[in-house]
């Protein structure tokens, strides 16, 4: 055995590689506190607190629901308790990993650099919500899908029909990858000795499980199928249509496919500079000029609005060129799975109006680097990887850094209130909110005061916090202000209507993006006794008559 | 892949030659469409009164001054003069192109694809400028260098380099193109000896040349240093300008970089079969023109990065096929192109594109094999496409398309400088009333008159009442003068060398009515007063009224 194969194989190294990973989860953690989110993460705590009302992701909701009940509901215990899940989602890849290359050291020093990525580079997946758990769903298909390829067994089928539905459950528009799984299962070939019958079998076998599993678990949350449904109709999520969709998949694009081009105009130029340049020092100063060129390049893309999904663009466009460069080989296992693993990627995010933002990526990427390995040869693929890899974490990285800088240089510890506790936001952020916990705390404290919170968008952070969930509209997420859609003013004034006195309400007014008081506000002033009222936050009090 | 000779006046030549005509023809059309008000009055004013306060482009002044009287220093023919020299300047660059590829119909066919693309992708060539001039002779000292690299007679770069140092005095940093004849001089001559007296002997013609004409236009280069004293331009400093081209540069990394992409990808996926072909051109084609769309950064100079990736790309091409002779026209193409703009605040906008696309397409044809001449087209496609998809668009109003024709109301009357120049419908109104109310005043000889700018954008008002200030007349900083104590101080000791009565405008467009408004209403006599100006009227000592 060569030295090589030696240290491949070696235990010590194993155990340094083991250590090197749990060192490289530990600044995930760190910065966990940093960034207060007063919209999409309390609306995901508030659905776990009424789990039956978000039949779009009810595991999610059910499990968050159960950690909240043992745990409490604080906002950072909440997150802590989902980033856990995409640290697990990369242990997932390791196995994945492991089992695509059977080299044990190789995959713990893929998970490493995965796991490193995701504890720096990880732009919006600290947030508590669907998209946590679809990071462990998707790498647990993926590796139900490996199993199976390799044994091709009712067992093994079963259990890809049962990682579906996990994934599927979690979050329903992620029932996409079963197209993944039905792809897998009709275009890979070579490891089959299965006849096309016994396939429909298998076939019929993972649709069974996916099916009793999902059922059991939903009439286990919702008591029945009826009920399930009439769940979806009732809590339809806003600014998730079809037309919603497109236009933020069109908005979306933009940066997107400049990555994409930037990203192969570097291979193009890595190309020309490995084919026709000959003297290695002009070689070696060609692509320091091109890494210098891409920077600057990919520094004005970074300005564009969405353009934060450089890291997640680059991934998909290296599995993209991967698969371009397999693209006349057969579909061997190896090549099936790369095709499984972009689709899995790519399911995540089906349904989300952040479309590429959501993608999962660094649970895949140590099964990516054991896909590149064979054709680092190429130096065509090897010298891009290396460059817009560099450049992509580096400006991840550095969104990062410029948030958690920001919370570090002013940061805002907000406090008065057990939900957002330990928690730290800039001021911006932090200090408005600060103002609504000094300001309406005392109603929520004082029994005798029936509470309410009314929202004018999607900041459901107010609400949450004072765990007065509003029930007109509470999937709203459309742009226009909801004070001015008359359906939730109608309902807001029924509900304080046939309150019971006394009764304070917290009005929060879309801040900056407003001329001129909403008629809401206005109204409910001129109806009942304004104790607060400033740009942002009007309280007013019902009285006893 | 090599064009075939055609040396023969065919058929086919005279309809291309009369559609040449009728594309040439249409460059006329839009012209009063394009909205400008301070590069265009400015540039025009330099030939009023004396040349040489033009000290960055004297020789331009002075011919502004010689065109300028028998079209009155009008708008619109001033427009159409500067439309022909382009045209004339496509004409030149067709010369080179014809030498190079010896067909004729090769030659009429690029020249008719850069007539048509002209009138809708033009940035800046709508303008009449000093950039009219810089053109034709960039052009003509291009075809002379081109021509005596392929034919070495002395006379072609003697007076090549006698037109590059002309050009000096045309506009100033357009001087650079002396390094064109340079070029072709050293790469012509064989032996050290030979290359440094060749560059010694047009270094020499080109010093001498401006010389000459520097001291028949100011007698003395003390004299030259006076004026450039005082009549410098601002917001030009090199300061300003190294800054202002480090960003330029980054946006052009960024632009060469994806053009790069998109030619490698178009190259990659060529290679596909015919089914998967076509499917993947059309995804290509969509991602392309979403992302070019959506950029701004092709807005403003749309075919400079393409011209300048084609250029590379031609230059790459010979460098394989070892031939040397076109990568080094290629090479005094792209000087040549970037002299126009050198030193401009304008980015990469001033760049010499059309008239070089025939020479360009006939140095791509005869080097690019045909693989990469389809990847080129699908290229240069996917840059035009959006380009002239955005410019149409932008003519589309109220569903009408007007492309033809400018709707109704657009042209204001009253004022024969600015006659049939389309006006913007946010200006319309301003420009209305100021007519209406200062004209009265411009024309009446028993008042004389001063107009005060607010910013470089009210040149157009010096422009349309004759009323050239002396007062910080080449100021360009974007800063308001009317809170400039310089300015104002300036302004004033102007006025007073002024006859009375004086009708004074001051203009603050999209601004508060600033101070120096008010005292002004205060001191004279207030006759109008708006929103963007106010006229008074600095009355005879002794007679308020």
């Amino acid at each position: 055995m060569n030295l090589k194969s030696r240290i491949a194989n070696s235990s010590p190294v194993s155990i340094l590689l083991l250590a090197l990973l749990v060192v490289a989860a530990v600044p995930g953690f760190r910065f966990m506190t940093m960034v207060l989110s007063i919209t999409d993460e309390p609306y995901q705590a508030l659905n776990a607190m009424t789990p039956a009302c978000q039949p779009f992701a009810p595991l999610s909701a059910w499990l968050i629901h159960a950690f909240g009940e043992i745990a409490g509901y604080n906002l950072l215990d909440i997150r802590i308790f989902a980033w856990s899940w995409q640290v697990l989602g990369v242990l997932l890849g390791i196995v994945a990993a492991y089992m695509l290359s059977r080299k044990l050291n190789l995959s713990l020093a893929a998970g490493v650099v995965a796991m490193l990525t995701l504890s720096l580079c990880h732009y919006g997946e600290r947030y508590a919500g669907w998209s946590t758990f679809s990071a462990t769903s998707m790498p647990l298909v993926f590796i139900s899908l490996i199993c199976y390829m390799r044994r091709p067994e009712a067992a093994t089928a079963a259990s890809v029909g049962l990682a579906c539905s996990f994934a599927t459950l979690l979050r329903l528009p992620s029932v996409a990858c079963i197209v993944v799984v039905a792809a897998v299962l009709i275009f890979y070939r070579p490891g089959f000795t299965l006849t096309r019958r016994q396939r429909a079998v298998h076939g019929g076998i993972m649709a069974g499980a996916f099916l009793a599993s999902a059922l059991l678990v939903l009439i286990l949350i919702y008591g029945s199928l009826p009920q399930f449904f009439s769940a979806i109709a009732e809590n339809r999520i806003g600014s998730h249509g079809l037309r919603d969709m497109v236009s933020s998949l069109i908005t979306l694009s933009k940066p997107t496919f400049t990555i994409f081009f930037v990203i192969m105009g570097i291979a193009g130029f890595v190309a020309v500079i490995f084919r026709d340049i000959r003297r290695h020092i002009v070689r070696l100063m060609a692509v320091v000029g091109l890494l210098i060129i891409s920077y600057y390049a990919l520094r004005v893309v970074m300005q564009f609005e969405f353009a934060r999904a450089i890291l997640k663009v680059s991934f998909l466009t290296l599995a993209g060129s991967l698969l371009y460069i397999r693209r006349h080989q057969p579909m061997d296992l190896l090549h099936t799975a790369l095709w499984a693993m972009a689709g899995l990627s790519l399911s995540a995010a089906v349904g989300s109006n952040m479309t590429l933002l959501e993608t999962v990526v660094f649970p895949f990427v140590p099964a990516i680097l054991i896909f590149t390995r064979p054709c680092l040869s190429d130096n065509v693929l090897k010298y891009t990887f290396v460059i817009a890899g560099i450049i992509s974490c580096w400006f991840t990285f550095r969104i990062n850094q410029r948030e958690t800088n920001n919370h570090l240089t002013y940061p805002v510890a907000v406090h008065g209130n057990p939900m957002v506790e330990g928690i730290e936001a800039t001021a911006e952020c932090g200090l408005p909110v600060q103002k609504a916990i000094d300001i309406f705390t005392p109603f929520i404290a004082d029994s005798a005061y029936n509470c309410f919170v009314v929202r004018d968008n999607s900041e459901y952070a107010y609400e949450y916090m004072f765990g007065r969930r509003n029930p007109i509209l509470p999937h709203y997420w459309d742009t226009l202000p909801l004070m001015d859609v008359e359906e939730y003013a109608r309902g807001v004034r029924h509900m304080l209507d046939t309150a019971k006195a006394p009764a304070a309400v917290l009005l929060v007014s879309s801040r900056g993006s407003r001329k001129k008081e909403p008629e809401l506000i206005s109204d409910m002033k001129r109806r009942y006794r304004t104790v607060h009222s400033d740009t942002t936050f009007t309280i007013v009090v019902k009285d006893r008559q | 892949m090599t064009i075939p000779e055609k040396k023969q006046f065919s058929t086919s030549t005279a309809i291309l030659s009369i559609l040449a005509l009728f594309a040439a023809a249409g460059c006329f059309i839009r012209l009063s469409w394009y909205y400008e008000s301070c590069d265009v009055p400015f540039q025009i004013m330099t030939g009023w009164g004396d040349f040489r306060t033009s000290v960055v482009a004297p020789l331009s002044a002075w011919l502004t001054g010689i065109v300028g009287k028998p079209l009155h220093f009008d708008l619109m023919p001033m427009r159409y003069f500067a439309c022909t020299c382009y045209i004339a300047a496509i004409l030149i660059g067709m010369i080179p192109a014809w030498q190079l590829s010896r067909n004729i119909d090769f030659t009429l066919v690029y020249a008719i694809v850069a007539l048509l693309l002209f009138p809708w992708c033009r940035i800046m060539e709508f303008e009449y400028s000093w950039d009219v001039y810089a053109t034709l002779l960039i052009m003509t000292v291009f075809a002379l260098s081109t021509s005596y690299m392929l034919r070495q007679k002395p006379w072609k770069i003697i007076l090549a380099a006698a037109l590059a140092g002309a050009t000096m005095w045309v506009r100033l940093p357009s001087a650079i193109v002396g390094l064109v004849p340079a070029i072709a001089a050293a790469y012509t001559a064989s032996g050290l000896r030979k290359r440094v007296i060749a560059l010694i002997s047009v270094t020499a013609i080109y010093f001498i040349t401006a010389g000459v004409l520097l001291v028949a236009m100011y007698g003395s280069a003390d004299t030259y240093l006076e004026y450039w004293a005082i009549n410098k331009i601002s917001a030009h400093s090199t300061e300003f300008i190294l800054l202002q081209y480090g960003s330029i540069l980054n946006n052009l990394y960024l632009t060469i970089l994806i053009c790069a992409g998109i030619y490698y990808v178009t190259s990659k996926v060529l290679l596909l079969k015919k089914g998967l072909l076509y499917i993947w051109l059309a995804n290509l084609f969509v991602s392309m023109a979403i992302m070019i769309q959506a950029l701004n950064l092709f807005v403003w100079a749309p075919l400079a990065p393409l011209f300048i990736t084609l250029a590379l790309l031609s230059m790459l091409f010979a460098l394989k096929k070892n031939q040397h002779k076109p990568a080094a026209i290629a090479l005094l193409m792209l000087v040549a192109s970037f002299s126009a703009t050198f030193w401009s605040n304008i980015e990469l906008a001033r760049m010499v594109i059309f008239p070089f696309i025939p020479v360009l397409a006939c140095l791509i044809c005869s080097t690019a094999s045909e693989r990469q001449l389809a990847g080129i087209a699908c290229l240069c496609l996917a840059c035009v496409l959006p380009t002239l998809y955005s410019a149409i668009h932008g003519y589309i109003k109220d569903g009408q398309i007007w492309l033809y024709s400018a709707p109704e109301g657009s042209f204001v009357d009253g004022n024969e400088h600015i006659k049939g120049f389309f006006i913007d419908e946010r200006f319309r109104s301003q420009y209305r009333r100021v007519i209406e109310r200062f004209t009265p005043y411009a024309t009446d000889t028993a008042y004389t008159k001063a107009v005060m700018r607010g910013n470089e954008h009210d040149f157009m008002f010096e422009y349309m009442f004759d009323a050239k200030t002396p007062v910080f007349s080449n100021y360009w900083d974007h800063d308001t003068l009317h809170y400039n104590q310089a300015y104002l101080k300036g302004f004033n000791a102007y006025i007073d060398t002024l006859r009375p009565p004086t009708a004074i405008l001051v203009v603050h467009r999209d601004m508060p009515k600033p101070p120096v408004a008010f005292e002004y209403e205060n001191r004279y006599v207030p006759v109008y007063s708006d929103s963007d100006f106010t006229i008074v009227i600095k009355p005879v000592p002794g007679n308020a009224d």
